[in-house]
């Protein structure tokens, strides 16, 4: 076995330029599948953590109703005994809010608008809301309606910090509400749709014209400090109190939650037409190796080595150059996608197109362990098909025919 | 004679030649099934957004598209407007009047909502609106009546023949307040219209609004969708481009095209990863033959054939080859696209959810452009000829005596 091993490798550099095309090529498949892998990766795991630190959190907490009608009458049930819950919990933040669409009007403009009543404090440490606000200022100082409105919203609107803005909405005896608010700040996002149609007000302010009590919520939005909590969290809610709907994220947005799976599935095609193409490369190399040595072969065989030998022989050889360039394709993709991990690629060019998808512009690629690993076997896997093929190509060489000719 | 040279060099190793061959087409088929389904894809979603809103081209008041509210509407010079019917490459003209207002059923509370003001038979016979009706009749100017579109009258709870209240602004700070019968119920298809449309007769919205005689658009309906830049430079000379402006549907929605952009980039970077390993594989098949001919060239050149000549045919020889797959991967994508093309996918489960949440059609329809055959076609003739540059190199380089010693 060592021997025939030996000869593998010797067979390999016979003719060095040849492996060197095929090892060179095998290297850059796989660093480029690799590559465009972790950005695909990144890009979704981007697109996933900014909705859910900033838009729907790890859960979220409804009236059994809301779901289907997003009415100020289903409200939040047992809404003390939540609250209790929630206090109780270790490692959450929690928010709730009141939901109701309207319409924002100023002088210039007037548009359909979720207006959203939130406790301040509650809320900054929930979505980072506070953090988000350029200019003016956030909704915890004491002034009279004070309102936070969406860059994107803000300019249609034509207001600045201070301006006043209208909102219409109808109340819970289905009563058509207008009231004046004072714009307090501007808030930006990832996403420029939810700039346009969120506006944040107090909940109290927003009770108090929705004729609710000050107990009364639509929804709680809860975050864990540990993402992987969220199945037991859910879990524990819906046995403390269970008259509420309770959603985590992946129930919330189930197209962020499969992104992920389709996208793997996805990767592995791609990786998996790469390496096929690699593979016609690999095939014709090494039966060009097989047939240019047939003289050789038929003089190995008629000297007694055996059938299974010969075709081991040639296996090995292939399995040599995949086992030369493997791991150090797959060495270059992870060295890369560490390179490029911390400080990102810019796709700046891109910039509104991904703001409209709630991405920002700078991917930061990452790739999970398990899809080396994955690259790797396959690899391994396709370059052991393609050499079968030249491998029994040598079985059938007959030594009597090969050596007649000079 | 080089050519019948080249020719049959080829098919002096037909294992090797058939399997390069193979590795052409397949890469020239995956290249050209995957820009098909993705430029389809594009194409529907813009046929969809292009539909579904802006039509191709606008004549519009001016900074309308900033900001888009009544006071920005215009009235439309009767003389210009007839001169832009007349034009040759213009088939039509389309008023509409757009509004924004508050919506409300009897019992049920406010959405926010938009109000369509329309020439009813221009938008059956270019938008095919009258198709999308499921129920009832279009608006007319015969009677005071709302086409609701079907989404937002399951929100509302209302059915044929109830009222509906609209509670907007009208034009210079009017109040338009009005109710109406539902006499008809349409499916947009578009979700996100679908849940927010109402179509009144022009002349009835211009009366509710205070708005008269004034459009927020008129849609120019092109003859020819393709050749749109041309037809605005020749309109704008003729209009009073002061008060108005003329947009096409890609200065209206530039963020659209973005987002394909960045998406159709990606497709294009896999690509280029697959023409990269096939590139290899070419140059592999280039590289041994060369060195298993270096004897014969030798010979041919002793026997005084020039090195241009031998040069030349062997350009021609991958020529062909690469031609050969080429032609091969070509005609096999042409069944297969030529079927999703009239027999487009239908997506099901998550993605069909995420294609509704950016508000298109859940289908995958493959484009049968030429243009992607002819660009990627070439694209794998000219690597392989790039390639080929290394025999020819070769060639030239060549020492007679030393390639005959072997």
């Amino acid at each position: 076995m060592k021997s025939i091993l030996k000869i593998a490798w010797r067979n390999v550099w016979r003719h060095r330029l040849r492996s060197l095309v095929v090892i060179v090529s095998i290297i850059l498949g796989i660093w480029a599948g690799i590559f465009v892998s972790a950005f695909s990766f990144g890009l979704n795991d981007q697109r996933k953590e900014s909705m859910i630190s900033t838009q729907i959190s790890h859960v979220q907490v409804h009236n059994e109703s809301w779901s289907e009608d997003q009415g100020v009458e289903h409200l939040l049930p047992a809404n003390d005994a939540l609250v209790n819950w929630a206090k109780g919990q270790a490692k959450t933040q929690w928010a709730q809010r009141i939901k109701v669409v309207g319409m924002a009007a100023s002088s210039h403009y007037a548009g359909g608008v979720q207006i959203i009543g939130i406790q301040a404090d509650q809320e900054a440490a929930l979505t980072g809301l506070k953090s988000r606000v350029d200019s003016g200022a956030y909704l915890d100082a004491e002034q009279s309606n004070p309102i936070l409105v969406g860059g994107a919203l803000a300019e249609k609107l034509e207001v600045k910090p201070g301006s006043k803005v209208i909102l219409s909405f109808s109340d819970r005896n289905q009563n058509l509400v207008s009231a004046k608010f004072k714009v307090r700040g501007i808030y930006h996002d990832v996403s420029s749709q939810i700039e346009k149609l969120q506006v944040y007000v107090r909940s109290t302010d927003l009770q108090n014209l929705l004729g609710l009590e000050s107990n009364q919520y639509h929804e709680m939005a809860l975050l864990l400090d540990n993402a992987a909590d969220v199945d037991t969290l859910s879990a524990q809610l819906k046995e403390a109190i269970p008259s509420l709907k309770v959603e985590t994220w992946k129930e919330l947005a189930p197209e962020l939650a499969f992104a992920d799976e389709i996208m793997s599935q996805a990767l592995y095609f791609i990786i998996g037409i790469i390496m096929l193409a690699l593979s016609f490369g690999i095939i014709n190399t090494m039966l060009m190796a097989v047939l240019e040595r047939r003289k050789e072969l038929g003089v190995l065989m008629s000297v007694g080595m055996s059938k299974p030998k010969i075709f081991s022989m040639v296996i090995f050889e292939t399995l040599l150059l995949a086992l030369l360039s493997g791991p150090l394709g797959v060495l270059s993709g992870y060295l890369s996608v560490t390179a490029t991990a911390d400080t990102g690629l810019n796709l700046a060019m891109f910039s509104d197109g991904l703001a409209n998808y709630g991405i920002g512009t700078i991917i930061y690629p990452i790739l999970p362990g398990s899809f080396y690993f994955g690259t790797g076997s396959i690899v391994f896997i396709m370059t052991l098909l393609a050499a079968i093929y030249p491998a029994r190509h040598a079985l059938k060489l007959n030594p009597v025919e090969t050596m007649r000719t000079l | 004679m080089l050519l019948k040279i080249a020719w049959r060099n080829i098919w002096r190793n037909k294992r090797r030649s058939l399997i390069t061959l193979a590795s052409v087409a397949f890469a020239l088929f995956f290249a050209i099934v995957m820009r098909s389904m993705q430029l389809g894809t594009y194409d529907l979603a813009y046929s969809s957004v292009i539909n579904a809103t802006t039509g191709y081209m606008q004549w519009q008041g001016e900074g309308y598209w900033e900001k888009q509210v009544l006071d920005r509407s215009f009235s439309p010079d009767s003389n210009q407007r007839a001169a832009l019917i007349a034009h040759p490459d213009v088939l039509d003209l389309l008023p509409r009047l757009e509004s924004f207002a508050l919506l409300a059923s009897e019992g049920s509370e406010t959405k926010p909502g938009f109000l369509k003001g329309v020439e009813a038979d221009l938008e059956s016979k270019y938008f095919n609106l009258g198709e999308k009706l499921i129920q009832g009749r279009l608006p007319n100017p015969k009677e005071a009546g709302v086409l609701l579109a079907s989404g937002l009258a399951e929100q509302l709870d209302l059915k044929l023949n109830d009222t509906l209240t609209i509670i907007g602004q009208g034009f210079r700070g009017m109040s338009a307040n009005g109710k109406y019968p539902i006499i008809g119920i349409a499916d947009l298809k578009n979700p996100i219209a679908n849940k927010s449309t109402v179509y009144l007769d022009l002349q009835e919205l211009q009366f509710l609004t205070g708005a008269y005689d004034r459009v927020s658009a008129e849609v120019i309906i092109p003859k020819n969708p393709d050749e749109l830049e041309e037809l605005k430079a020749d309109l704008s000379s003729r209009l009073d481009t002061a008060a108005t402006d003329l947009m096409t549907w890609q200065e209206m929605m530039p963020e659209l095209i973005e987002a394909m952009e960045a998406d159709s980039v990606g497709g294009l970077a896999i690509l280029c990863i697959l023409y990269l390993v096939i590139g290899f594989g070419v140059f592999g098949t280039i590289l041994m033959l060369t060195a298993e001919r270096k004897p014969e060239y030798g010979i041919l050149l002793s026997i005084g054939m020039s090195r241009g000549r031998m040069a030349l045919s062997s350009f021609m020889e991958t020529g062909f080859l690469s031609l050969l797959g080429v032609l091969a991967g070509s005609t096999l994508a042409l069944p297969l696209t030529l079927y999703y093309h009239f027999n487009p996918i239908e997506l099901g489960g998550d993605m069909d959810a995420m294609m509704e949440e950016y508000g298109m059609e859940p289908l995958l329809p493959f484009s049968i452009d030429s243009g992607i055959w002819f660009t990627h076609g070439s694209i794998m003739l000219l690597i392989s000829l790039v390639l080929s540059l290394y025999a020819v190199i070769s060639i030239f380089r060549l020492n007679p005596v030393n390639a005959m010693r072997r």
